[in-house]
Parts: C-alpha cells; sequence; structure tokens
C-alpha cells in the first residue's frame, strides 16, 4: 500500500536500474574501443566453443547421445545468450563484491538505503559496452530455433515454448546462485576473494546436453548443482523430452537452489567485519 | 658480461623464489581450471565412444589429449602481459633501465620462472591422474614409445612453446606504450588462444583450413603442438613443417618486439600514470 507521498519499492528499482543503465552508458561510451574488443573477445569465444561442439558431434557421426548437430548447437546458443546477458547487467556488481570487502568499499555499499546485493550493482556499472554481443547471441538463438523448427518432423507446441521461456529465466537465476556460492566467501577472509574463475569454469559445464555426463555427475548437475537447467533442460523441454512433472521439479530444484546461495551470501555478509586492510 | 651474468642469475632466482610463494594461486588454478576440463572430457569421450569408426581417436587417446593440454595450458602465464603494462603505464619501467639486467630478459625470466614452477608443481598431478585413470597410463607409455624420436620432438616443441608463449604475451604487454590500457588487446589474445590452441578441442581433428590458419599463430604453439607432439600423432615431415612454422612465428614475434622496444623505449615517459 503506497501513499501519494511514497513512491513503490518496484517504482524506486525500476528508476534506480534505469539510472544505473544511464550512468554505465555515459561511462563506458567513453571506452568506445571496449565495445570493439569485447565484440572480438566474444565472437572467437563463441566461435571456439560451437566449432568444438559442432566438431565433437560431426566426430561422433552426427548424433551425440541421441542429440542431433542442430540440437546441440541450439543448445550451446540457448547457453550463450544467457551468459551474455549474465555479462551485461550482472557480473560487475557480482564479481567486485571481493574488490570492495578487501578495500573496506563494501562499508559505503551497505549504507545505501538498499538490500545489499542491489546496492552492490548500483554501486558498480552494467557492462554495456557487451551489448552488441546480447543482441548478436539472441540472433544466433533465433537462427538456430528456426533451423531446428525446420528440421523436425513434428511441430514444437505452445506449451513447450512456455516451459522453454520459464526454464530460461529461471537459468539466469541459476547463474546468479551460482555465482553468489563462489564470491561470498569473499566475505569470511580476504584470500577467499578470487571466485570469479570458478563461477566461469563451473557455469561452462552447462552448455552440454546433459548424456554427455556419466549417470553420477548427471544427478549432481540434475538436482544439487543445477547446472543442466542452464541450458539443456530448457531445450529438452522445448523438444517435448520432458513430462509436466520433470519441468515442475527442475523448476523446484532451480529455485531452491537460488534461495540456497541467497541464504549463503546472507550468511556470510553477517559475519563480514569491515577491517579489512586493502593492502 | 660477468657483472651481466650474475644480475641475471639473482634476478632468476628471485623470480623463481617469488612463484614459488604463490603456490596458493596455482591451487586455485588447478581446481577452477580442472573443472571446465572435465566438460571437455566428458563431451569428448562420449563423442568419441559414439564414433562408428574408432580409427581417428580412441576414447582414451582424448582423454590423454586433454590431460596433456591442461598440464601445457597450466604453464601458459596470462598475468604477463598485464605485468609489462603495468610497468609500463606506472613508470616502473624507469628503475628497470638503470639496472644492469635488460628489462626485456628479466620480464622474460619472470615469465619462465612462473612456468617453471607451474610444471614442477604440476607434473605429479598429472602423473597421479595418468596412474589412476584406467588405461590412460598404457595409452600414455603407448605414445611416447611409438618412435624413438618422440620424447626429442617433445624437448624441440617444448622449446618452442615457452618462446611462443613468453614472446607473445611480452609482445602484448608493449603495447602500453602506445595505449592507455592493453585489457582490450588482452582478452583478444586470450580468446584467440582458446579458438586456435587446442585447449577446447584437439586441433588435429578440426578442418583443414582451421588447422591451417592456427599454425601460423604463436597460440598453436601454446598446447596444441607440444601435446600432438607428444602423442606421436605428428608424421616425422609434419613434425618438421610444424616446427619450422613454430621457428618462423617465434622470429616474426622478435621482430615485433624489437620495433616495439625501440620505438617505445624513445616516448615512454618515467612520470606513468
Amino acid at each position: 500500500m503506497t501513499t501519494r507521498n511514497q513512491v513503490s519499492p518496484l517504482r524506486l528499482h525500476w528508476s534506480l536500474f534505469k539510472r544505473v543503465a544511464v550512468v554505465s552508458t555515459n561511462n563506458m561510451l567513453i571506452y568506445r574501443s571496449n565495445l570493439i574488443f569485447l565484440f572480438l573477445f566474444e565472437s572467437l569465444f563463441t566461435f571456439a566453443n560451437i566449432m568444438g561442439l559442432k566438431m565433437g558431434v560431426d566426430f561422433a557421426g552426427g548424433s551425440l547421445g541421441g542429440w542431433s548437430t542442430t540440437e546441440v548447437i541450439f543448445i550451446a546458443f540457448l547457453y550463450q545468450a544467457g551468459h551474455q546477458l549474465f555479462t551485461t547487467f550482472c557480473i560487475a556488481g557480482l564479481f567486485h563484491i571481493g574488490f570492495f570487502v578487501w578495500s573496506g568499499r563494501m562499508d559505503y555499499v551497505l549504507l545505501k538505503p538498499l538490500k545489499p546485493l542491489i546496492g552492490m550493482h548500483a554501486a558498480t556499472e552494467f557492462i554495456i559496452s557487451n551489448t552488441p554481443n546480447v543482441l548478436l547471441s539472441f540472433g544466433f538463438l533465433i537462427w538456430s530455433y528456426l533451423k531446428l523448427a525446420v528440421s523436425r518432423p513434428e511441430p514444437l507446441t505452445a506449451g513447450a515454448h512456455v516451459a522453454l521461456l520459464w526454464l530460461f529465466i529461471l537459468s539466469l537465476a541459476v547463474r546468479y546462485g551460482i555465482a553468489l556460492l563462489v564470491v561470498s566467501p569473499a566475505y569470511l577472509a580476504e584470500k577467499l576473494a578470487e571466485g570469479e574463475d570458478a563461477y566461469w569454469s563451473i557455469q561452462s559445464l552447462g552448455k552440454y546436453p546433459r548424456r554427455v555426463f556419466n549417470p553420477f555427475l548427471q544427478t549432481v548437475f540434475d538436482y544439487i548443482i543445477p547446472l543442466s537447467t542452464i541450458a539443456a533442460i530448457p531445450a529438452e523441454a522445448l523438444f517435448g523430452n520432458l513430462s509436466t512433472p520433470n519441468i515442475v521439479i527442475f523448476s523446484l530444484v532451480g529455485m531452491l537452489f537460488f534461495m540456497v546461495s541467497l541464504g549463503f551470501h546472507r550468511f556470510c555478509l553477517s559475519r563480514y567485519q569491515s577491517v579489512n586492510t586493502g593492502v | 658480461m660477468n657483472r651481466l651474468l650474475k644480475s641475471g642469475l639473482i634476478h632468476a632466482s628471485q623470480c623463481v623464489e617469488a612463484a614459488l610463494l604463490y603456490r596458493s594461486s596455482l591451487i586455485i588454478f588447478v581446481m577452477t581450471e580442472l573443472i571446465g576440463f572435465i566438460g571437455y572430457i566428458a563431451f569428448w569421450y562420449k563423442a568419441a565412444s559414439s564414433q562408428p569408426n574408432q580409427h581417428l581417436y580412441a576414447p582414451i587417446a582424448l582423454v590423454l589429449y586433454f590431460v596433456l593440454a591442461f598440464f601445457h595450458h597450466g604453464l601458459q602465464d596470462h598475468a604477463a602481459v598485464r605485468n609489462v603494462a603495468t610497468d609500463i603505464r606506472m613508470g616502473k619501467l624507469a628503475t628497470s633501465l638503470i639496472r644492469p639486467f635488460p628489462y626485456p630478459f628479466a620480464a622474460f625470466i619472470k615469465s619462465f620462472a612462473t612456468s617453471l614452477v607451474r610444471s614442477i608443481l604440476l607434473i605429479p598431478l598429472i602423473a597421479i591422474v595418468l596412474w589412476l585413470f584406467p588405461g590412460l597410463w598404457e595409452s600414455f607409455t603407448t605414445s611416447l614409445n611409438q618412435s624413438t624420436s618422440t620424447l626429442l620432438h617433445y624437448g624441440l616443441a617444448m622449446v618452442i612453446t615457452v618462446l611462443c608463449t613468453i614472446l607473445t604475451r611480452f609482445a602484448m604487454g608493449l603495447a602500453a606504450f602506445k595505449m592507455s590500457q592493453v585489457w582490450g588487446p588482452d582478452t583478444v589474445l586470450i580468446s584467440l588462444y582458446y579458438a586456435t590452441s587446442g585447449v577446447v578441442f584437439p586441433m588435429d581433428l578440426a578442418p583443414q583450413w582451421l588447422q591451417h590458419v592456427a599454425s601460423w599463430t604463436p597460440t598453436y604453439y601454446m598446447v596444441s603442438f607440444p601435446t600432438l607432439t607428444m602423442m606421436g600423432r605428428y608424421t616425422e615431415s609434419q613434425f618438421q613443417m610444424y616446427a619450422g612454422r613454430g621457428l618462423f612465428v617465434i622470429a616474426v614475434l622478435s621482430l615485433i618486439i624489437a620495433a616495439a622496444w625501440n620505438r617505445g623505449i624513445k616516448t615512454f615517459e618515467a612520470v606513468g600514470i
């Protein structure tokens, strides 16, 4: 309930989001060369990943554990689209936590009238220079989707599209959760501030079809650290390979994982002592 | 000459000592990078197990490829570009210019010490993996015993690998003479490394055009060349061809470094930014 003089929290956060986006755009356009470098970096990196996956499926004779080249490429582009969105809007806020704790700037973030994580995102910038890569990755995703849709004998259902959209949004939350799990220990000790590399490695396992991994790892990636939710499960939902109960279970696992990671962050933050050296 | 040698030896011992101090960073590196390699190994193992004719690569040979690739990947000193660029930008290079040991050699030794210490720490880990993974040790020894010259070739390949690794990053760091930040070119180098070094996929399975293009870049010689040499996957003539190209790449890199250094040092301002 809001009165005329109060601003609803949703509106407040929306205007905060716009402000960070504007400030980020202004700041990052000073370094226009970053647009080119980030574009080249992500393009070459994507090329390497897609080339590797295509080579692998071709090497396997055109089908990898029942997945065709087109399907594996679709998973890879789905993974890539989530990766680019996460890179643009989330990494600066999350991966500066270690630096902010180490340098003592976290105190200033905590003094803001915002939730600590939102305060972190507001105190840093969106990687606006990565916008071309976001657009390009969604372009490739649509292209691979159309190729997939044409190649399938039966049409993709409307329900499958809804499931894909929902699980894609959930995949962003799972990425956020993984990042929180690896950066939050920075509150406990300065030496645990290098979580970023761990995030990139862990999430890279999300670009493969589930059957690539042995049954044990598959179970871990399905139910404990839900890396399958990053791309493989949303793709399977689109292909109609998942039953509704399975979609519900994977959704619950993803949401639970996100809640647990938020709780872990809250726990680590409660141990923050504001006595860091900054040297 | 004696003074130069003495200062070089002192510098080298200090670099090794400093590199040994950062053992924990190697542990973090191994833990984080290993996770990514588990993905490569799982994917390629599945692909090799599914292939209709297992004549190109047996599944175990692909696991061996990525284990050895992980070792060579571990020798890469990705921080070298940043270190050289920071020395130039901050003006720290000025103090090195009045020292008896030339800065380019000092930077070279620093990177070499990092790779050396990493290799000392990684070799036992790789040996354990080879020993524990069923069939991997047999595959490894079979590769080594394919020809009497495999080890000799590997020694030469490693010289080319180390030179390409260090010279490429030093050349990139020298861009700081002209640019206010080398973060951009460095990220492009990293992505080129992933696309053409053979760290994501075995380069001998890549299309011919990609193998050809990659073999003219220094990144090919950082991982793919020593790994495939150790696995005995080159014929004698192929090895000679790639070794020749590797030496050519080193010569070109040396010329670029000499030109960039001579031009850059004239415009260098010790004030720094």
